[in-house]
């Protein structure tokens, strides 16, 4: 090796080894753009999956780029290094903002859910609903048709209720009209306890096929009523005088009513009438066994049932000396 | 070619791009009223609620830009306003995720009543 040779590698050497370390600094790579570009990378993959955020993706990516191409010693780097980092993070925000509308319309797909679920728990319990009533229902049908099975058994005793039933309206309606009389005879009542009186005072007795008959006209009863009023029952002496008189004789009292009214009213009444006046007698000391109650209703008129008068005399209880021995006994 | 003459010629070369680059720089007027329009727009969104720091910030960079203009800066003007425009993206931006999430919670609890007045599960 020549002297010339020698200088000229004396300087190439460092030179050489000056230029690599230059080379080994240039290429050392920015740590801001390495993490940047790492940044990018995860945006460009979540802005891929979520489909969105293309605009800010694509800015994101200018910005980077930018950066990345400028001159590590110009002026502006640490700006477009600023915007870069704004970039990438307007990306990030626009991304969790497309997951969080996905979410939102996942918790109205939720409530949707809900909404239905409810519905049809309660079109559930709707119809268990039904079918517990409709199970109640035959219940009942059954029970009813064992009830029909069981009076239809007794359809006799049904139609002798019936028969009851029956009668007891007819009753009812009797009464009905018993008491609308009543009505009419209470307004007269009041004037007629005076000559009721003057009446019981001046009884007479009469003889018929009978016997010796007294009569009491009706106006001793208050209106549909068996009790004899409290007037009548202070009046009787006159008739206790003539029972008396033959103290020996079987007395039958009868009972009269006119035509209105029911056969059976008139016949309970009549026989209820008679017999009020009977026990009034035992009441005044009148032998007991001497006297035979008897209702005749409606049957054994005296005169006309047209006129108020007719109906009037025909309301009456006959008191009658049997003559001959016909006790009741 | 004489040699002052090629010398005159780089010169004059040099001179033309200088002036240009000069002329290049004129008031960055649209920059700001983009800037200006974003921040706007931020606002409208509620960012003074969901993203206040932001946009504080952006509304810094617009101030400085229009000092640099004031200033006659174009450069500096130019630059705050790229700044305060991003930010202004990231106010809107920020805004409207926080909205969706409030959104998120409210649909979320909502969701919670509606199953616990159904009397369904999950809605304790």
């Amino acid at each position: 090796m020549n002297r010339a040779t020698r200088l000229r590698l004396g300087w190439l050497l460092p030179a050489v080894l000056i230029s690599t370390l230059a080379l080994a600094v240039e290429k050392a790579p920015d740590p801001n753009v390495v993490r940047l570009q790492e940044r990018l990378q995860v945006i460009e993959r979540d802005a891929a999956s979520t489909g969105a955020a293309g605009r800010e993706r694509l800015q994101a990516q200018q910005a980077i780029a930018a950066f990345v191409a400028s001159n590590p010693k110009a002026k502006d780097r640490a700006h477009l290094r600023f915007i870069a980092e704004q970039r990438a993070e307007v990306a990030e925000s626009a991304i969790r903002a497309a997951a969080l509308r996905a979410q939102v319309l996942a918790l109205e797909r939720e409530r949707d859910q809900i909404l239905l679920e409810a519905s049809r728990r309660d079109a559930e319990q709707a119809r268990q609903e039904a079918e517990r009533l409709r199970l109640q229902n035959l219940a009942r049908v059954e029970e009813t048709q064992r009830a029909q099975s069981l009076s239809e058994q007794s359809a006799a005793a049904a139609q002798a209720a019936l028969a009851e039933a029956e009668q007891s309206r007819q009753l009812a309606s009797a009464r009905a009209l018993e008491a609308s009389l009543a009505k009419q005879e209470a307004e007269l009542a009041f004037s007629a306890a005076d000559s009721l009186r003057l009446q019981l005072d001046s009884l007479s007795a009469r003889r018929d096929a009978r016997g010796e008959v007294m009569t009491l006209s009706g106006d001793v009863f208050a209106p549909g009523q068996a009790a004899l009023r409290p007037e009548a029952r202070a009046n009787l002496a006159r008739v206790v005088a003539f029972v008396q008189s033959e103290p020996t004789t079987a007395v039958r009292i009868e009972g009269h009513t006119d035509s209105r009214g029911s056969d059976n009213l008139n016949q309970v009444l009549s026989q209820r009438r008679a017999e009020a006046v009977r026990d009034a007698l035992i009441a005044e000391g009148v032998d007991g066994a001497r006297l035979q109650a008897v209702g005749l209703g409606e049957n054994q008129p005296v005169t006309d049932n047209a006129s108020e008068q007719g109906r009037a005399r025909n309301r009456r209880v006959d008191v009658v000396l049997l003559s001959g021995p016909q006790a009741p006994r | 070619m004489p040699l002052m003459t090629v010398l005159r010629r780089k010169l004059l070369c040099a001179a033309t791009v200088l002036l240009t680059a000069c002329a290049s720089l004129p008031p960055p007027t649209a920059a700001l009223a983009d800037a200006e329009a974003r921040i706007a727009m931020a606002r409208e969104q509620r960012a003074a609620r969901y993203a206040p720091a932001d946009l504080d910030a952006a509304e810094a960079a617009l101030l400085a830009a229009r000092e640099a203009m004031d200033r006659k800066d174009f450069a500096l003007a130019q630059q705050q306003a790229s700044a305060a425009l991003v930010q202004g993206d990231l106010a809107l931006a920020r805004a409207g995720e926080a909205a969706l999430r409030a959104q998120v919670r409210g649909k979320t609890e909502e969701n919670r009543q509606l199953r616990r007045q159904l009397g369904l599960r999950g809605g304790q």
